[in-house]
């Protein structure tokens, strides 16, 4: 559920195809993901899934899995 | 005699039966597992057939129904995956029994009862299943226990329901070989020596062999005493202690402290690879699945996530090699001081203190104001008393100081929005570009908070050693050895390098538990510690922080085998202060069960005092020293006696050097004209004839041994005659020693 959400949120935001997203795709230059685009994704993940991600936590972000993991964990702990 | 006759005519038929009984139930066995893997197999194709549709739909219209049949059938495969599983183990335990299925016999008369009933104890329990009659009895059951504890007479055992008595009128051993019963006698307390003499004449085997058959009462009595927190064995060289400790890990995993001990829960800490791996037939043996075996060394790995480190092994060779004497003091003094308890009471105070000398609290600054004042963030640091590992009361440090970041941030994130939307020379939205400017700040603050709440471990022990002064004020009141400038110095030089000596990454592995904590061994209940001797102070300690405190102790050592320090009986009191349990207990061990008297004897010459050893009242040859006019002589009166060996059928011959590079060197020498297999930490099994040092031999034991390097250079002070104390125990049956040379004034 959510890593679907997701992926269909980063492809919107970058333009791509939800099939071209892994959890191991990385969140880099490389892969046409630039800084601009996590602040996009980090906002709508937020209210997507009604939850509020820490900046100082982001930078942890190396690929979507990372991202997956992190929503689930919030919402567990809710 | 017509009654001997009768007794063998019984004894054959009754074999026969219980193999019989245990082929049948192999078979059914078998057949059920066989079914069982075929019942899996299309459980799970049908599952996956059924449901790989029904999977989607479950998504899209939550169909509850679905939900809860998909669930019932993959239970009911994991079901039966572990029924199956059982089933393996089963048919590998009934083979086992088709070969050796029982080893003593005693006839019981329970009190309340007229007859005696016979009772047979084997390795694992045989039960016929449609009648619930006891074929055999599990050695480690409460009635088995009455063969051991008790002789002919009046006897008792513990059992669940309480304490049950009774008569002993026979008590029987077996020796039967794949399905054959070679011979059995009656045995009282005497005779089962001779059991055990006709056991240890035949030639031990690479690995050691399992000797349930010949526990004896005081064996018998340390293992299954499951009240007691610490118990500490000392044992002589070939007392079988070792296997009495592997034994008691097999018997308190069969009862359980608690209902829910598993074989996770038991840990052994052995000092070498070689050793596990030896050792690792008798558990099998003894029925049970494996325990975890861990050396020391992979503790320290495991506590401070540091590879380069040097082993005991490799520190033991250094200070054996003929080193300028100056180097091998320095470094013995060093690892004396650093494994003692009063180098741990300064470990203690340090960690301590680190929040007031180490730790630089700075402003933090957010959203153009100080949200924490240094000053708090040293006192909450300080004051957070309850909690004992600093690592968390800094991530509380740090989760406090993220609360305010995050109370100020939707201010910070709109005081960035305005500031964006001032400046338009930009091609994002408002809301996207000042998020993005809030993240890149906030990555900044977060790395410079961690350079307050993260320690860097290793970085802290470095300035312990480069700051004499903070040392001293540190260890005021603390009893310093006499060189301890040197042990600085000497240090603080070392630790320039990558690579950590040993008695530097034990200090390490102490630190990092106090400041972190560790959750890895919080299901451990039982510790088992081998070659105790070896250990210092701040091993215990370690292990103390590394263990759960409920968890139970067995602590095996030998003082006379110790190698690299000098150690007497008051080594199991220091132990006892340092693990601290409620209740705690020495045993000594005394008799020697490997060695012949002759070898047994001659072992003694290199202890100390009038040391008590009693040996078995097995005979062989006396040892002999020889002696070689030139290293080629040498070499050649090796191999020679290596061919005796080989003549005399011995299945295992040691040669023994001092140090490994000794062991190499001879090994290269004589390669080329004997078979013999050169022996590392790595090195999986120990048949033929193999060299290696004395300190990789310890624990172990051959049939032969020649000890090839007794000069005058090689073994001269009170360190050394240890060395050969333990050369020389580890022979069976046969041991002998060559020189070239000056003879080892040790050996006049």
């Amino acid at each position: 559920m959510v890593y679907k959400k997701l992926v269909k949120i980063l492809s919107e935001i970058i333009g791509s195809d939800d099939e071209d997203i892994t959890p191991e795709t990385e969140l880099t230059v490389d892969n046409g993901i630039e800084a601009i685009d996590v602040a996009k994704l980090v906002i709508e993940c937020e209210q997507c899934f009604k939850i509020t991600i820490h900046d100082e936590d982001v930078h942890t972000f190396k690929k979507v899995g990372d991202i997956e993991e992190y929503i689930k964990k919030i919402k567990s702990d809710i | 005699m017509e009654n001997i006759k009768f007794e063998q005519d019984f004894e054959i038929e009754h074999l026969d039966q219980t193999i019989l009984l245990a082929k049948k139930q192999l078979s059914h066995a078998r057949l059920s597992s066989q079914e069982k893997k075929e019942a899996i197999v299309s459980s799970k194709k049908g599952t996956s057939e059924e449901n790989t549709r029904s999977i989607s739909n479950l998504w899209m219209s939550q169909n509850f129904h679905d939900l809860v049949e998909l669930s019932q059938n993959i239970n009911a495969i994991s079901d039966k995956i572990s029924e199956y599983e059982m089933d393996v183990k089963k048919i590998l335990m009934l083979e086992k029994m088709i070969k050796t299925p029982y080893f003593a016999r005693i006839d019981f008369k329970f009190d309340d009862e007229d007859d005696f009933e016979k009772v047979y104890i084997g390795v694992s329990s045989l039960i016929e299943e449609k009648t619930n009659e006891m074929y055999v009895y599990d050695w480690r059951s409460p009635l088995a226990s009455v063969f051991y504890r008790f002789g002919i007479g009046r006897a008792f055992y513990e059992a669940p329901a309480g304490k049950i008595e009774g008569e002993v009128k026979l008590k029987r051993q077996y020796e039967i070989k794949n399905g054959k019963l070679e011979y059995f006698f009656d045995a009282d307390v005497e005779i089962v020596d001779e059991f055990l003499r006709k056991l240890l004449s035949q030639n031990a085997s690479s690995k050691m062999k399992s000797i349930v058959e010949t526990i004896q009462k005081e064996q018998d009595m340390i293992i299954r005493d499951i009240k007691m927190d610490l118990i500490m064995v000392q044992g002589v060289a070939g007392s079988g202690k070792t296997s009495v400790a592997l034994h008691r890990a097999a018997y308190l995993m069969y009862h359980g402290l608690t209902s829910n001990l598993t074989f996770n829960n038991i840990v052994i800490i052995s000092p070498n690879t070689i050793f596990e791996q030896y050792i690792s037939n008798v558990l099998p043996e003894l029925g049970e699945d494996h325990i975890n075996s861990v050396k020391f060394e992979d503790i320290i790995y495991m506590t401070t996530n540091y590879n380069n480190i040097q082993t005991k092994n490799q520190l033991l060779e250094s200070l054996l090699l003929p080193n300028s004497s100056d180097y091998s003091n320095i470094r013995k003094k060093s690892m004396e001081f650093k494994g003692s308890s009063q180098f741990v009471e300064i470990l203690k105070r340090f960690i301590d203190d680190i929040p007031y000398s180490f730790m630089e609290f700075k402003d933090v600054y957010y959203n153009g104001k100080i949200i924490s004042k240094r000053e708090l963030l040293k006192t909450k640091v300080i004051n957070d008393k309850n909690i004992s590992h600093l690592s968390m009361r800094l991530e509380n440090l740090e989760h406090f100081i993220l609360e305010f970041v995050h109370e100020e941030q939707k201010e910070r994130i709109i005081k960035l929005k305005k500031y964006v939307a001032k400046n338009p020379v930009h091609v994002f939205e408002v809301e996207e570009a000042a998020r993005m400017l809030s993240i890149h700040e906030s990555t900044d603050l977060i790395k410079k908070i961690r350079q307050i709440t993260e320690l860097n471990i290793l970085n802290l022990y470095k300035k312990l050693f480069s700051n004499k002064k903070y040392f001293y004020k540190l260890a005021k009141d603390i009893e310093l050895p006499d060189c301890i400038e040197e042990i600085l110095d000497y240090t603080n030089k070392e630790l320039i390098n990558d690579f950590l000596l040993y008695d530097d990454a034990l200090a390490l592995a102490y630190l990092h538990l106090k400041v972190h904590v560790c959750n890895e061994f919080n299901d451990i209940k039982q510790v088992v510690i081998d070659e105790a001797q070896d250990y210092y102070p701040i091993h215990f300690e370690i292990l103390n922080l590394l263990f759960p405190k409920s968890s139970r102790y067995t602590v095996l050592g030998d003082i006379n085998q110790t190698i690299g320090k000098q150690v007497n009986l008051s080594l199991y009191e220091q132990i006892r202060g340092i693990l601290n349990k409620k209740s705690s207990t020495l045993i000594t061990m005394e008799k020697s069960y490997r060695s012949t008297n002759e070898i047994l004897e001659y072992s003694t010459r290199f202890l100390d005092e009038d040391f008590k050893v009693t040996s078995f009242g097995r005979n062989g040859n006396m040892p002999e020293v020889y002696t070689a006019p030139s290293v080629d002589a040498l070499d050649e009166m090796i191999i020679n006696e290596i061919n005796v060996c080989i003549e005399m059928n011995y299945q295992s011959v040691a040669l023994i050097c001092k140090t490994e590079r000794d062991s190499i060197l001879l090994y290269e020498r004589l390669k080329s004209k004997v078979n013999i297999k050169l022996i590392n930490e790595d090195t999986e099994d120990l048949y033929g004839t193999i060299v290696f040092p004395i300190y990789m031999s310890k624990g172990l034991e051959f049939d032969a041994v020649i000890i090839c390097d007794v000069d005058d250079g090689h073994y001269k002070d009170d360190e050394d005659k240890k060395l050969l104390y333990i050369a020389s125990t580890r022979a069976l049956h046969r041991l002998n020693l060559f020189y070239t040379g000056r003879i080892s004034k040790l050996l006049k």
